[in-house]
């Protein structure tokens, strides 16, 4: 079946399952007074170029293909959450989400899922499936009405795979409402789908497995009346098992003879490694103005992610409106070069020629995963209701030459530097 | 007919009634708790924090607050939340929005009238809410406590 049919197989399941959960939390809301659904939907339509261009994408998890057939998928959710208090310490959280993205059995959209236990206002313990601590200032990540912004600065988001995780979280508070502190500890574990190299063809939909076991993270955060600071540190035990992965071990007992340093290549597209990941984001507050940004840096001990990400926003509120204007910027340090043998030997023409295309292919498989990007983008909310808001964006990136990054090419061509202007227009509601 | 069903639903989400409740210019706002709480006075800051979701349990360690809230289109709360926080109403809503999907808190249980409100007040042992200066005798007659007292500007 392909990805397009089953998507669609399961967007309508999971419309069914979530209109069934509807009106059957409402009812447990009326006899307990303590469980309460509510929702988001964000219903946007990207503008969006023709296969030979690049793909905007909200980020790897999304099929290029889909996107560039379908405007509205770029940006378009559906969520409902289901809450309840069960008593005075137990808590539960049910959130699913439908949108476009390439993991797509029933359980994949399924963000949250836990159990709290909260001890006191200073402790507490969640069990489960919640959002992972990556996103600091944006862990609300898929609920449009909750951001300034269309989609959130894809430099620094959009080549996360994961938005939620399994496990345990411990959380401690201190402090008071002008100096308020909190310190959590999460251990767990991700698996999801995403796609390093958008493709166009119906049976290649070049989506790759990604799976963090297990992942540790830490985070602390301040906050007064007008500024909000979260820092992040996860380690990850990686493992990518990536169709260049695959392709480069196959190759390896081969080549190794002739081709000494292959093994430095296998183990660059090694699919078990370590991540470690760092951020820090600030968000100041007063009046009508607001200013956030935030700075992370990725290290890897294989090809994929290694680098710098930030952002930096600018919002002033006038009445309902809302103007903004925001900068991303992402930069890979990983300039993995790999010299191919030249064999000076008659009758070895045919080796050679397959040396130069693995060559090719090397270079394309890191140029497919290297992030160096920058945007400017403006754009305006308008509030025009209560919880609901109409939004208008345009983003202006600019490229580097070799650099695929999260907005790649369906024809792989990265060898120039480019710049394209997309808009894009929502209508979010919380309800 | 699946495309039919959702573009019903966004126009039905797009065009609900929206109408805002009449603008009425209070004086004074009273936050008041059940008398059970033994709560008899809150600073600025203790009721932000628990209208904010920053606090959960009430501060002389009672129970799990139950902060009660006016309709979301509602002038009343469009004016307790910018006398208390000094921001818009909409991106007091953004904030409750980030704040409840991203499972950390749910934002105060909003009832429709202030009828409503002092009944419940007057129920529940951990309630709090907040009120026109128009219901003082309302409040008197609930038994309930003010613990602080709004002026507004």
């Amino acid at each position: 079946m392909t990805h397009r049919k089953m998507w669609t197989r399961n967007f309508i399941t999971g419309c069914l399952w979530l209109g069934l959960l509807a009106p059957s939390a409402t009812y447990a809301e009326l006899r307990y007074k303590n469980w309460e659904t509510t929702g988001f939907l964000t219903l946007g339509y990207a503008q969006t170029d023709k296969y030979d261009d690049r793909v905007l994408r909200r980020n790897v998890n999304q099929d290029g293909q889909e996107l560039h057939d379908n405007g509205f998928l770029v940006d378009s959710r559906f969520g409902l959450q289901l809450t309840g208090d069960l008593n005075d310490h137990w808590e539960m959280v049910f959130q699913a989400v439908l949108k476009e993205q390439y993991a797509n059995n029933a359980f994949d959209y399924v963000d949250m899922a836990f159990a709290r236990y909260r001890a006191s206002d200073a402790w507490q313990l969640a069990l489960g499936r919640q959002p992972f601590d990556t996103f600091i200032m944006s862990d609300h990540v898929n609920v449009g009405y909750s951001f300034d912004w269309v989609r959130p600065p894809t430099e620094f988001y959009g080549y996360i795979p994961f938005d939620s995780f399994d496990g345990i979280k411990i959380t401690r508070d201190w402090g008071d409402f002008d100096n308020a502190w909190k310190w959590s500890l999460s251990v767990g574990y991700i698996e999801d789908l995403f796609e390093i190299e958008v493709a166009d063809e119906p049976e290649n939909d070049g989506a790759d497995e990604v799976k963090a076991q297990p992942i540790y993270n830490t985070e602390i955060s301040w906050r007064s009346d007008s500024w909000h600071v979260r820092a992040n540190y996860a380690h990850l035990e990686f493992k990518l098992d990536s169709e260049n992965s695959r392709a480069f071990r196959d190759f390896e007992n081969t080549f190794r003879p002739i081709w000494p340093d292959f093994s430095v290549i296998t183990s660059d597209f090694a699919v078990n490694n370590k991540m470690s990941y760092a951020a820090i984001g600030a968000s100041w507050q007063q009046g009508n103005w607001k200013i956030q940004s935030e700075i992370s840096t990725i290290n890897a001990d294989f090809v994929y992610y290694d680098g710098e990400r930030a952002y930096l926003h600018f919002a002033y509120r006038y009445k309902e409106f809302l103007p903004y204007l925001t900068f991303g910027y992402a930069t890979d340090d990983s300039n993995n070069s790999y010299e191919v043998p030249v064999i000076n030997e008659p009758g070895a023409e045919e080796l050679q020629a397959l040396f130069d295309a693995v060559g090719v292919g090397l270079t394309e498989a890191v140029v497919s995963v290297r992030n160096n990007q920058t945007s400017i983008s403006a754009g305006v909310r308008w509030d025009y209701a209560p919880q609901k808001a109409l939004k208008f964006q345009c983003d202006r990136f600019n490229f580097d030459a070799n650099s695929a990054s999260t907005h790649g090419r369906f024809d792989q061509d990265y060898s120039r530097a480019e710049q394209k202007t997309w808009c894009s227009a929502t209508f979010d509601w919380a309800f | 007919m699946m495309k039919k069903w959702l573009l019903t639903f966004i126009i039905s989400g797009l065009w609900l009634p929206t109408v805002k409740a009449e603008e009425i210019i209070y004086q004074t706002m009273l936050v008041v708790v059940n008398p059970n709480s033994q709560l008899t006075q809150l600073s600025e800051k203790q009721v932000m924090s628990l209208f904010l979701g920053r606090s959960k349990f009430l501060p002389n360690g009672g129970g799990k607050v139950k902060a009660i809230d006016y309709p979301i289109d509602s002038s009343e709360r469009a004016i307790f939340y910018q006398a208390l926080t000094g921001k818009n109403i909409a991106d007091i809503d953004a904030y409750w929005a980030r704040l409840k999907y991203s499972g950390r808190v749910s934002p105060p249980q909003a009832l429709e009238n202030s009828r409503q409100i002092l009944q419940m007040v007057a129920e529940q042992d951990t309630a709090i809410a907040y009120l026109p200066s128009q219901y003082e005798d309302s409040i008197a007659q609930s038994g309930l406590q003010t613990v602080l007292t709004m002026r507004l500007n």
